[in-house]
């Protein structure tokens, strides 16, 4: 029976998901760190399961509802905030509960393991040693090097690397042409103005000089408008259940991208400043 | 005016130019547009360039201000030897510092105050922002605009935007004063006041005032009234202005 036959007859619909495996014992390192107890605990019954908020609508449950997973009847026993997933819903659940779904890995030693140190300094030269020890068998990471790694392995997958960089590219090229027609209009807009000075014996450095000042101003007004733009989709974004990470470091990038961006306008349009003929005002 | 100081003595020659040949090109053939035109200017006079529409009277002017290049000929402007043997930007250095001009548009910036039109001129000329603001708002004063300094162009009347115009080409306080039609925009009323501006300019400032224009009412003002037609000077009259003279307010 094809999906959409199954809801003709009134079943509920069925969506694929991804399933976050959390060991609930107290102590566990695989809990993250920003459940609570209260959840946590939760999640310890059998056959419960948390939900990101974002997820919520796409698979038709809210809290406390009963859902089928894999044949059985689970609980959504938590709402989580701030685990969105754009390509599918995730579900997080304990590992005994998935065992006792029937979905576990079984107690084959291939899985991985997440391990406390009683010193965590020490992190950086144990995973060294361990790998040292495994002679290629497996890898130990720290914390670190598992986030970097995970992050390096997103940019890795493509699509995101297609949608960024496509993204990036066509605001250049947007940015550039839009501040480049804008600051080459005004610049026509002016032009007897402009002329006039030149006749007045301003030279046409300093009328250079004058629209690349501009376009620097352009800008920053440019960065301001951004930053608004940027707080007000966080604040958005936020109402929706993604919380996005604005770096310092990555909006001083950007924000000085912006100002070459103008800057670089300003320069390419220089060109129409030859049209400020002073001999033309001369009629 | 700006200061009381004048310039050179008056009666001293301010500008000369010999032989100025110009050629614009059209289609083909070359049209001849300033055929040999021998011309002076002094200080402290009002001297007019009267002619009708296409003789070539603007085209003087800039041959003159080292706008545009003549073909042949040279001029000799204040202590310069031959201005067009210099390089484009010395030209423009001693426009800076010697020329004002004044066109029949106002050619004002739309953004920016009538105050800070004067200064911006002021400003590249070296003046700090203190001394450029100073002397603009004299300026504006002199032409009876001291109520109307944070007025953009919008809010101006034509008359008050060549006012402001006038006020910039003097602020410099210029030896060589070129105006191209500078009242034809204008009503009697205005073109009566800007005409008495230009003539202060010349009498009070020994300013060399080089007026080009087909509106015959002015010569009332001038000193000197040169007749050019078809590229050559026909006449050239020594007069008495009258600086009461009354231009008709209707047009
Ligand atoms: N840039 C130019 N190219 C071709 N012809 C021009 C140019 N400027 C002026 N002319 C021609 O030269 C003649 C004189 O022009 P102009 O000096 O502006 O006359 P006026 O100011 O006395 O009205 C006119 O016939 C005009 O068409
Ligand atoms: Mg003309």
């Amino acid at each position: 029976m094809s999906q959409a036959e199954r809801a003709r007859q009134g079943a509920p619909k069925s969506r694929q998901v991804m399933v976050n495996v959390i060991d609930t014992q107290p102590g566990s390192v695989t809990i993250p760190t920003d459940y609570s107890d209260e959840l946590v605990a939760a999640l310890r019954q059998p056959f419960t399961i948390a939900v990101d908020e974002t997820a919520l609508g796409t698979l038709g449950v809210k809290l406390g509802d009963r859902a089928i997973y894999a044949g059985q009847t689970v609980t959504v026993v938590g709402v989580l905030r701030g685990y969105p997933n754009m390509m599918q819903p995730t579900i997080v659940m304990s590992r005994d509960s998935l065992r006792m779904l029937g979905q576990s890995w079984g107690n084959t030693m291939g899985g991985p393991l997440m391990i406390k140190l009683r010193d965590p300094a020490k992190a950086t030269v144990v995973a060294a040693q361990l790998n040292e020890m495994g002679k290629g068998q497996w890898r130990a990471w720290t914390r670190q090097e598992l986030a970097d790694a995970n992050a390096k392995s997103m940019f890795e997958e493509g699509i995101l690397v297609i949608i960024i960089g496509g993204c990036v590219v066509l605001g250049i090229i947007i940015g550039v042409a839009i501040t480049w027609q804008t600051l080459r209009g005004a610049i026509m807009a002016n032009i007897k103005e402009f002329a006039s000075l030149r006749a007045l014996g301003v030279g046409m450095g300093s009328l250079r000089r004058i629209v690349v000042e501009l376009s620097f101003w352009v800008g920053l007004v440019g960065v301001a408008a951004a930053v608004l733009l940027t707080w007000l989709l966080s604040l958005l974004a936020r109402m929706g259940g993604v919380i996005i990470a604005l770096p310092f470091s990555l909006l001083l990038v950007v924000g000085v991208g912006l100002v070459l961006i103008a800057m670089g306008s300003g320069l390419l349009s220089l060109g129409v400043l030859k049209k400020s003929q002073p001999a033309d005002l001369l009629r | 005016m700006i200061h009381t100081k004048t310039h050179g003595k008056h009666g001293d020659y301010a500008i000369e130019a010999t032989g100025l040949i110009k050629r614009f090109k059209s289609g083909r053939a070359f049209v001849e547009v300033l055929k040999g035109v021998d011309f002076d200017a002094r200080h402290g006079d009002l001297t007019m360039v009267m002619g009708p529409s296409g003789s070539g009277k603007s085209t003087l002017i800039a041959a003159l201000s080292g706008l545009l290049k003549p073909e042949e000929g040279r001029v000799d402007a204040l202590d310069v030897d031959d201005l067009w043997k210099l390089s484009t930007g010395r030209i423009d250095r001693f426009r800076l510092e010697n020329c004002g001009f004044i066109f029949q548009g106002f050619n004002l910036f739309p953004s920016l105050t009538a105050l800070q039109q004067v200064e911006t001129v002021l400003k590249f000329q070296g003046l700090s922002s203190g001394q450029a603001k100073k002397r603009a708002t004299t300026a504006l004063e002199e032409v009876g605009l001291g109520h109307r300094l944070h007025q953009r162009p919008a809010a101006l009347s034509g008359g008050e935007k060549q006012r402001v115009a006038i006020a910039r080409a003097l602020a410099k306080d210029p030896k060589i004063l070129f105006a191209d039609e500078p009242t034809s925009a204008l009503d009697g009323e205005n073109g009566q006041v800007v005409i008495k501006l230009l003539r202060r300019a010349a009498t009070e400032h020994g300013a060399a005032v080089i007026c080009v224009t087909h509106d015959p009412r002015l010569e009332a003002w001038a000193d000197r009234v040169i007749h050019i037609e078809d590229g050559k000077i026909l006449d050239d009259q020594r007069r008495n202005p009258d600086p009461d003279a009354v231009l008709a307010s209707h047009h």
